[in-house]
Order: C-alpha cells, then structure tokens, then sequence
C-alpha cells in the first residue's frame, strides 16, 4: 500500500524528522488561503496522487502569484493527473499540499528498503543536484551509494557515518544527519513499511535538515497489526481496486478476450491464458478462488466474467489441492444460475474432490461439458466460441 | 530415495488443531505420513486425530524425536513457529502460511541461513516424496512413485506437472512448492542441488512463473552445476504487460522479469523449454527413451 506524500510526511513529522512546513488543502479558495497563511511570496503546489514523476506531468509548480494559484488548483482538483508512472489512465486529484519553498545549500537522495532477494535492508543514498525539490535529477546508479543493513543486528554506528561520508555531509550536523537515519530505519521496522525514500532532503545555509520530498510504502500483509496505517489507505488512487473483491481469497483479473475462466492459483490463470492464446484463442475476465473462497463468495463473484460484455463461454480449470473441487462446483453452478444459465461452460477438474464435482455438473446439465483433459478443455473453449 | 523427506520422517504438525491444520494433518497421515505430535501453545495434554498435542517445540521433539515441522499458524504467528522449530533442532520446515509481513520474515531468513535450515516456503503447497511422505497441500492421489524431480513456484501448476509425469507413467521422486512470497526459504538453486546429488532422479522439471528473478539466477545455476536433463516451463508467455496478478502485480512491466526472458535464459543454459504445461510429460518421456 502506498501513502501520499502528505501522510509520509505526518508519519517522519512524529518521529522528529524536519519536514517542508507546508498545508493540505481540497479546493481551491481553500488553497490560496493556505498560501496566506503560509505567508511569504512563493509557494510550491503539490499534486496529491500516488505516483512519481509529477513535476514532469504537470502536478508540482511554483507559484508567486495567488490568482495563478487558484487557477493552478482549479486545474488540478477534480481531474485526474497521469505521469509517466500511472498512464495512461493516471489518478485523481482530491487533495494538494501547498508548501513553503526551502532555500536549499545541498541536496541529497535517501532511502531505506527491504531486499526480498538478499533478506537484508538497504540504504541508498546519493548527493543530488540542486533540485529544489521539483524535479527527479536523473542520476547515474554509480552515483548511488549502497549501505546493506543485517536485519538481526539492526543498524550501527559505522553505517550512519559510513552514509554521512559518502554523501559529504558536513560534520557540525553529522550527529542531526545520524538522528534522522536511526529514525528512518526505526520507522520502516515499527511500521512495517517497505520503503521510505526522502526525494530530496536538504540543507539550509544554517545546516538545518528538512526533508522536501517523501515516499513511503507499507506491507500490505502487515496492515491488520497497523491499524493507524490501515486508515490511510486511499482507494481512489488504486487503478486495480475495482477488481478487488471483499473475500480475500478471490482475485480477479480484467481481461479483453470472450473465453471467460475460473482457475484456482495464479500459476494456473497463467498457464490458463498461455494455452488458450497460443492456439489462437482470446482470454476474457478470470476468477483465481486462490485457496480458500467459498461457494457463496465464488457465486457473487461470478458477475465479473461478463463485465466488458466480451464473455461467450467459460473455461473452468480447476486442479484441487486445497481448495476443494465440490466446493467451486456449487459456486460455479449457483453462480450461473444467477447470471447467466445458458452460458455454455467446459469444466475441467483434477484433484481433490473433482469426482464428487465432475458428478454435480453432469447433474445440472445445461451447457456444460466436462472433459478430462486440459488441452481437450482448451480447444473446446476456443471451438465453443468460433461457432 | 527422495530428497528431504522419505517414509521415515518423523513429523510434527504447528498448528495441528486449527481448522485448516485438522484437515491437511489428516490428509497428510492418510498419505502415510508419520505425523507424531501437534503443537499448539496452549492445548499440551490434549490429544487430536489420535496424536499428542504438546504446548512446545521443545516438549514435542524431546518425547517423539521428530525431525520435520509443517506449519498452519496464522500469519503474525508464523515466524515465531519458524524460529521455535530451528531453535528445537528441526532442520526440514514447511510453511503453507500465507500473508506473513516481510519484517518477519527478514529475521526468519537470517536465522535460517544461519542454521542450515531448509525451509520450504513460506505461502507454497509444501513437499512429498511420492508414496512415502507428504507435508503440505496438494493432492496425494496424482502423485506416483518414479524418477522425476519437480520443483515449482507456482501452486497448482506443480500438481499439473505431477499429473502430467504421472499419467505418462515417469512419476516423481519428490516434488516441492517453493511459494511465492517476497521472502522465501528454500529457492530453485537449493532444491536443484539436491535434485542433481540424488540418485534416483533422473529427471527435473522446473515450473517457474513471471516476475523476479528467481529463473533466470537457476539458470546460471544449471549451466555450471547441473547434468541431468532439465526441462522447464514459464507460466505467463502470453500475458499482456503490466497485468496485475496477486503477488506478481506489476513487476513485468519491461523486459526483465518477462517469460520471454526467462526462456531465453534457461535456454542458453541448455534446458529445454516447453510452450505448454501438458507437454512437460510427454516431452520428458521422449528425453528417455530417445
């Protein structure tokens, strides 16, 4: 799950770290207000979406002037901003951070991650150019200083100076420069995140540390032991979220194609699609009942195989392991009683139960077919829909 | 042979008296696993399906001198039950829990390493020996004894495989689920090693899906280390970039990381790759008998 930048900033705020003094606003009246109670004569717009690169997609400016502002914000709020990172449809903009510019004498890229594939934590650090905190500095990875950190041993002191000299920081504000590292990294452990990445911090001429840019993103498996995180999860921002469903078990997948499947397991919604496509056929919408959905659930989630109205037939490729193939039977069965009982359907069911299941669709009859075969399955489907 | 687990391992079951542990312990006894002891923290003295239950590791392999753990513990238990199965001495563990936070399993995998632990999992359907010995999920009934070796990412693209070695008469020696999770236990490399050191495989498939990079550092792997013939299968040659499903999410959204890649990769490492999961069986028969 990812944060806006403003959450980020609320979460680094309460464990001491400087940020850029800055309000969040929702319209535009209430943008130029903030700007005057900000004071000063220049202000950076922020556009609150969860994606990078928006300066380059219009969604972060400067602004001296407050009519320029309400037109910025007018421009922005209500509509949907698309960067690099989030075309071609982008996200919407409901909220903007209206921020004091930082008059910066140095700038610097820090992260700290989890790496899956070592099981270690990283920090990446690099000197930036001065960004002003409005733009991504292309740098070159070699530019990037890597520190990994023993998840058991936890953060040393040599690490934090190791950082500090890599980056050149200036040794009067070494021990505030090691403050904010020790939070970072006591942040990503307490929290549960997976990222925090301060795109930039700087340092004012009084060697003041103030963090511009912030990015975080928490572990989604984590979020029921996080409840104050769990709050901040912002639906709207989620391209995929439409096609989430309330039983967790049950994942649904948007496709163009006019074979509509059921398969349990990502693995087989693969492998599903591969076939199908390699001879020539064209995969619709596909439900994974992943391990554990119930027939109830199966059954209301059968409405999205016909959403986009592609869906001629349907493929169920089942192979029973711990998901019982009885159990997908009736959700099957139930589900096309509800919506569409003509619909014509190959089933092909290995594994735990699929007797048992193979026994229930001979029952209902309609225009199901049951075969033993995954490739006979395949051509089946695809055969079904060219008639 | 097989690796890991034969009809001697002497298995504990973590979670044993929950819902999902209850079903799968039983099956896994019916397969004719040796299931000693359940542990969970709070019903020691109880017994369930005809096994002690103990309240710790400890206790549990101290009275039944077991060697293996298969564990079905909520999510934010799941690491504890890892590290009080190394801490007891196990050194085979299998993990079907899904869903567990990956700062968990940052010190898990330290621990492991550490150890010498083979951890199979954490979010995969476990390991069987064919007609010997089964901790985890999948469905016993396709397996057959034989001369395969089968190691998968992918859940039940690995029954498939089973299915596939089974029907044409090869079977398997053993076939593990590696899981899918961010952080995992054992991976490609560490169940190929054995794979290639056990004598009765003769064979070894490998069933690998988009995302990561887990394929293509086997690869690497295989072209130095291994002889036997290795056939293997990508699940997700077809799949329109940027598709976002479960935990692949949006990873293959360049070149790395894409089937096309990861074919390419094991090919040069001499495997031979397979554009279906239903010639994976058929395809290796031909590689015996000519």
């Amino acid at each position: 799950m990812n944060l806006h930048e403003f959450q980020a900033k609320q979460l680094l705020r309460e464990v001491g770290i400087s940020v850029a003094q800055g309000e969040l606003v929702d319209s535009p009246l209430a943008a130029v207000e903030a700007a005057r109670q900000l004071g000063g004569n220049q202000w950076i717009v922020k556009a609150q979406v969860h994606a990078g690169e928006r300066a380059s997609a219009g969604g972060i400016r400067r602004i001296d002037d407050l009519d320029q502002l309400l037109i910025f914000s007018q421009s922005l709020l209500g509509k949907r901003l698309i960067t690099p990172q989030n075309a071609p449809e982008g996200q919407p903009v409901s909220q903007l951070l209206i921020e004091v510019p930082f008059v910066a004498v140095h700038e610097y890229f820090l992260s700290v991650t989890t790496a899956p594939h070592n099981g270690k934590i990283i920090f990446l650090a690099a000197a930036l150019g001065m960004t002003q905190g409005l733009a991504l500095s292309n740098q070159q990875p070699e530019n990037y200083h890597c520190v990994e950190i023993e998840p058991v041993a936890g953060l040393q002191a040599f690490q934090c100076r190791q950082l500090a000299l890599k980056l050149g920081i200036n040794k009067a504000i070494w021990l505030d420069f090691f403050k904010i590292v020790k939070s970072l990294y006591k942040l990503l452990i307490d929290r549960d995140l997976l990222l925090i990445e301060l795109n930039s911090f700087a340092e004012d001429s009084d060697g003041k540390l103030v963090v511009l840019g912030a990015k975080i993103c928490v572990d989604d498996n984590a979020l029921p032991r996080q409840a104050k995180l769990a709050e901040l999860m912002d639906l709207s921002q989620d391209r995929f979220h439409l096609h989430h469903t309330s039983s967790p078990g049950l994942e649904l997948i948007c496709l163009e194609g006019n074979i509509g499947c059921v398969v349990n397991g990502t693995g087989l919604a693969l492998a599903t699609l591969d076939m199908v496509q390699l001879k020539g056929g064209s995969i619709g919408n596909i439900v994974d009942v992943g391990e554990g959905a119930s027939a109830t659930e199966l059954a209301a989630a059968f409405g999205f195989l016909w959403d986009g109205g592609h869906c001629e037939a349907i493929l169920v490729n089942i192979i029973g392991g711990i998901v019982q193939c009885d159990t997908v039977a009736t959700g099957v069965i139930d589900g096309l009683k509800k919506y569409n009982e003509n619909c014509q359907v190959i089933v092909r069911m290995e594994g735990t139960k699929a007797d048992e299941a193979r026994e229930q669709f001979i029952q209902y009859g309609y225009g199901v077919q049951v075969v033993e075969d995954f490739d006979v399955a395949v051509m089946m489907a695809i055969s079904s829909v060219a008639e | 042979m097989a690796i890991l687990i034969d009809k001697k391992t002497r298995v504990i079951c973590q979670g044993m008296t929950g819902a999902e542990g209850s079903f799968h312990a039983a099956q896994c006894i019916a397969y004719g696993t040796q299931v000693v002891a359940g542990v969970t923290p709070g019903r020691g003295g109880e017994r369930h399906l005809k096994r002690p239950v103990f309240d710790s590791m400890e206790e549990a392999v101290a009275v039944t001198a077991a060697n293996a753990s298969m564990i079905f513990v909520p999510p934010f238990q799941a690491a504890d039950a890892i590290l009080e199965a190394i801490d007891a001495g196990i050194r085979t563990i299998v993990c079907i829990t899904r869903g567990i936070p990956v700062h968990d399993m940052l010190k898990v995998k330290a621990m492991v390493s550490e150890r010498g632990v083979n951890l199979i999992g954490p979010n995969c359907p476990g390991i069987i020996s064919s007609e010997e010995c089964k901790l985890g999920i999948m469905p016993g009934g396709i397996h057959k004894k034989g001369s395969i070796g089968i190691v998968s990412r992918a859940d039940t693209l690995s029954y498939e495989a089973v299915l596939q070695t089974t029907q044409i008469g090869l079977g398997q020696t053993t076939a593990v689920g590696i899981g899918s999770g961010p952080i995992m236990g054992m991976d490609f490399i560490d169940v190929i090693k054995l794979f290639e050191k056990d004598r009765r495989t003769k064979g070894i498939i490998l069933v690998g899906e988009i995302g990561g990079d887990l394929e293509e550092r086997a690869a690497q792997y295989i072209a130095d280390e291994v002889r036997k013939p290795v056939l293997s299968y990508i699940a997700g040659v077809t799949a329109p970039q940027g598709i976002y499903i479960g935990q692949i999410g949006r990873i293959v959204e360049s070149g790395k990381g894409s089937a096309a890649f990861k074919c390419a990769a094991l090919a040069e490492a001499g495997v031979e790759i397979v554009q279906s999961p239903t010639e994976l069986g058929p395809r290796m028969l031909e590689y015996f008998e000519g």
